[in-house]
């Protein structure tokens, strides 16, 4: 079935649905927006478990777990991941900590979508990620699905878990098309590591919309590059890149979000401090370091790292071998320019 | 509950506490204690006009809620020595004490934090169609404060959830007063988010049978309109906030005042032994137990 992110994401609510007759969702705008939050939220079928939520969110939140302790499984929805701040306290303090201070007793099955601005000036208080921020918190799981496949099954199956597990959706990926067997990613929850292409001269790494660049930075130089797909930032799962970057010696980290502090430099550590490799291998780090987004597309469209940018610095390190003739142009094509503020030529906003 | 019930859960609840300011020099219990001496009436009061499958949610102050409700009183003393047979497995100390068994679903200390969940608790229970079931939310006057609470508030009126709030008003938050904190028309607002016909004021919080007469009546009426309610009650905080400094009775102290009223017989003055054994017992199983490791 081929299908787009979105509708993915409401597919896969459907199944879980389905699975658990109790499960709801909760969020400002579920039962009300005409767009259906960007079209992921199932229809008719399912609208007695929409809740319409008062602009509540440390509520909201608290309620979902108190929802728990009856056996409720929930999914919040926050149209923008600054308005999950609002509910940091009871995101840390109950939900993460609900099965560690009942000894178990308790489990906390509660999907957060945390839907990530970009573009057409969302600026510094609707375009952050925070992926680095959730990560810290013991007791939650972060998960940045990249394609439809990946977004119906964690939909389908989060509530399997039975961990209050972050689920960080880039507003950009939700008009991306894929193929999604129905019937095979039913059966198959997301575990660990993607690996998206199989290269051996060296391997990079990185997470979420960078993905996708990272893909097209290297489709016409095939073979070259093992690229890695981590989509679990917590817990991490190393293990093929730890293989990958023994094959090949070289690791080049891109980080998605700010890389200040970021994903990436855990993977890094990881990589070469504990327990180190009996094997030199070279490392390297990319990625924005933007500290606030800019409103103006000017400013904002050198605040993310592109295909270009990643292919030449592969070049720079001489880690691969230049793609055919006009390739580079190519991508250039791709550059951030102007008017390069919106997921796809067709968008005309608002967000 | 008969008085002579009311008043012998409520010395039970005082004779532990006491017992934990006795044992607290030993460096033994090694958390944070916040005692609920002077505030046993409004526990008692509460947990007695309960049924069994109400549940509550209580604060860093949970002592005497949890052992109102049922808790079990070994697996406290085991949570304060950090036992591994504690109520939470040595993970919460004083702060977190719960027994689901007894309907105590949950404490926590950041002040409002739990309140929501109390409210969530009613909204799965409303929503599955059950009722005749209640949840109390035990919250200090500081929790009118916190924007969460409110916002909770707000939820369960919207929604006419089976949820109680029992304000209990000592008048201190850690060291500031009321007076300090809080415009003097803050309690009387949250009475009126809170529908009228629901609300309640058992301004004496020192007399548990006046507390469990206002709640039998709150709570019927709760059931029958579907509608949240708030009972506050003015009660006293003779300790100092955390640990177990003794400042004084701003003015008498309930138990002796519940008391003076009952008949008095031989019943009541066998009582303190018997539950001294209890205590002890507890606390010489909790100290033999096994310490809790990771």
């Amino acid at each position: 079935m081929h299908i787009t992110f979105a509708q993915a994401i409401a597919l896969g609510t459907c199944e879980a649905l389905r699975a658990y007759d109790r499960a709801q969702i909760m969020g400002l705008g579920v039962e009300t927006d005409p767009g259906r939050i960007f079209g992921t939220i199932p229809g008719l079928e399912f609208v007695s478990r929409l809740v319409e939520m008062p602009c509540s969110e440390a509520a909201m939140t608290g309620i979902a777990v108190g929802a728990a302790l009856e056996g409720c499984h929930t999914i919040l929805v926050h149209q923008r991941v600054e308005f999950a701040l609002l509910a940091m306290e009871q995101i840390v303090n109950n939900a993460a900590k609900l099965s560690f201070i009942s000894n178990g007793r308790y489990t906390c099955p509660i999907l957060m979508r945390l839907i990530i601005g970009r573009g057409w000036g969302q600026g510094p208080t609707h375009g952050q990620s925070l992926e680095a921020l959730w990560c810290a918190i013991p007791g939650l799981r972060v998960v940045y699905p990249t394609t439809p496949a990946d977004a119906y099954a964690v939909m389908a199956h989060g509530f399997g878990w039975q961990t209050p597990t972050i689920v960080i959706e880039h507003r950009w990926l939700h008009d991306t098309v894929g193929e999604v067997d129905l019937k095979k990613a039913s059966s198959r929850a997301v575990t660990g590591t993607r690996h998206v292409a199989v290269g051996d001269r060296c391997t990079v790494v990185t997470y979420g919309m960078t993905v996708l660049e990272a893909a097209r930075a290297i489709a016409d130089i095939p073979r070259q590059v093992d690229l890695f797909d981590l989509r679990w930032l917590q817990p991490l799962d190393l293990l093929p890149v730890v293989q990958s970057a023994l094959r090949t010696g070289r690791v080049l980290l891109i980080e998605d979000g700010d890389k200040l502090h970021g994903i990436m430099a855990e993977v890094a550590a990881r990589l070469l401090i504990d327990p180190p490799l009996h094997q030199p291998i070279e490392v390297h780090r990319m990625g924005p370091s933007r500290g606030h987004l800019w409103a103006a597309r000017t400013v904002a469209c050198e605040q993310y790292i592109d295909a270009y940018e990643i292919y030449e610095k592969l070049i720079h390190l001489d880690w691969i071998d230049p793609g055919a003739q006009g390739y580079v142009e190519q991508l250039k094509a791709l550059l951030p320019t102007g008017d390069s503020d919106r997921p796809n030529p067709d968008f005309r906003g608002p967000f | 509950m008969t008085p002579i019930d009311l008043y012998r859960s409520m010395l039970r609840i005082r004779m532990v506490e006491e017992r934990i300011v006795q044992e607290y020099p030993n460096q033994e219990i090694r958390c944070p204690v916040h005692l609920s001496i002077g505030q046993e009436a409004v526990a008692v009061g509460v947990c007695a006009a309960l049924k069994p499958r109400d549940t509550i949610f209580s604060t860093h102050r949970c002592h005497a809620h949890y052992l109102a409700k049922g808790g079990d009183l070994y697996r406290m003393f085991a949570e304060l020595y950090g036992r591994a047979d504690g109520c939470c497995g040595g993970r919460g100390g004083s702060m977190h004490l719960m027994d689901p068994d007894a309907g105590v679903m949950w404490s926590g200390p950041i002040v409002g934090s739990a309140v929501p969940m109390a409210v969530g608790q009613a909204w799965a229970i409303k929503r599955s169609g059950q009722t005749d079931r209640i949840v109390v939310s035990f919250m200090g006057d500081g929790a009118l404060e916190e924007g969460i609470v409110w916002e909770s508030m707000n939820f369960a009126s919207l929604h006419g959830l089976p949820i109680l709030f029992v304000l209990e008003d000592n008048g201190y938050s850690v060291f500031a007063h009321r007076r300090a904190r809080q415009y003097e028309g803050l309690q009387r607002a949250a009475i009126s988010v809170i529908d009228w016909p629901t609300s309640d004021i058992a301004d004496d919080g020192n007399n548990p049978e006046q507390v469990r007469l206002a709640l039998c009546g709150v709570r019927s009426k709760m059931v029958f309109n579907e509608y949240p309610g708030l009972l506050r009650c003015l009660v006293q905080r003779p300790y100092a906030h955390v640990g177990t400094a003794f400042e004084g009775w701003a003015r008498s102290d309930p138990l002796d005042l519940f008391r003076s009223n009952l008949p008095q017989d031989a019943q009541l003055d066998a009582m303190a032994p018997d539950i001294a054994r209890e205590i002890e017992t507890a606390i010489q199983l909790a100290r033999a137990a096994q310490p809790a490791r990771s």
